[in-house]
């Protein structure tokens, strides 16, 4: 009896560690990454919407919204070349 | 010395539920929205109302001398620390958050805990020495009073490392 609870003790410690371990895998610099990519995959794809849109409607103030549109484009990109750099400079070590 | 201390950290021990409850609120009026701080920051306040709602009825069940009353407080304490630890990865998981250093530092205490409990659990259960209930009574207090200033700290540091980030220093 004794030794079946000191049993479930230990495999409950063990548990405990493991989660730990678990939890150290999900606060490393893969994660970051991961996030990015996600959000910057989010913005593309909200881009590409908006460009469907201004498309589709054939309004008069189309040459503004367009333009809007070339701006938020352009800092996409920069933010893109951004994260690009801040990656090679993780891998590099630096 | 020794007894101040000791009294101090009983003290403090009743108004850790209190702390855990403002810096919830704190965490969410603060963050806004879901990150890793103010997750963690729900884990630890739930794991902390469920321990004070449980102390009493799981105290009752240990006055018994048998072992399996015995085991009934200690394992209760350590399937607790493991569900809030549990909840902890699933929702860090699930919605795509990195574990911030709060997080750490909170799922620390939780295996801490799981480690004072078991270690008394089998001083208990096992050889009955006896040597192990004070670090295990003060240890349990240390660990639930000191995580506050830890869990405040790394969150000072994680704003000021996002206020960095923020400015592209980093």
């Amino acid at each position: 009896m004794t030794f079946l609870l000191v049993l479930a003790t230990l495999s409950m410690v063990v548990l405990a560690l493991a989660g730990y371990g678990q939890l150290l895998k999900l606060s490393g610099e893969q994660q970051i990454f991961q996030e990015v990519e996600i959000e910057l995959q989010q913005r593309a794809h909200q881009l590409l919407v908006q460009k469907d849109r201004i498309e589709a409607s054939a309004g008069s103030d189309m040459s503004a919204e367009n333009e809007q549109w070339k701006n938020e484009l352009a800092q996409y990109m920069e933010d893109y070349e951004q994260e690009a750099l801040a990656r090679r400079r993780a891998y590099l070590g630096r | 010395m020794e007894q101040t201390v000791s009294q101090l950290l009983f003290i403090a021990g009743e108004y850790t539920t209190c702390c855990y409850l403002g810096l919830l609120l704190l965490a969410i009026v603060s963050e806004r929205r879901l990150t890793s701080v103010s997750v963690t920051m729900a884990v630890v306040a739930l794991s902390a109302c469920v321990a004070s709602l449980a102390v009493t009825p799981l105290y009752k069940w240990a006055s018994d001398e048998h072992v399996l009353s015995k085991f009934s407080w200690y394992g209760s304490w350590m399937v607790l620390n493991l569900l809030a630890l549990w909840l902890l990865i699933s929702l860090h998981r699930t919605l795509g958050l990195r574990v911030s250093r709060m997080g750490l530092a909170s799922a620390a205490a939780l295996v801490l805990l799981v480690l004072l409990q078991a270690i008394d659990f089998i001083d208990v259960a096992t050889v009955q020495s006896n040597l192990f209930a004070p670090i295990y009574q003060l240890g349990v207090l240390s660990v639930n009073v000191g995580l506050i200033p830890l869990l405040l700290f790394y969150w000072l540091q994680e704003l000021s490392i996002r206020k960095s980030i923020r400015l592209g220093a980093v």
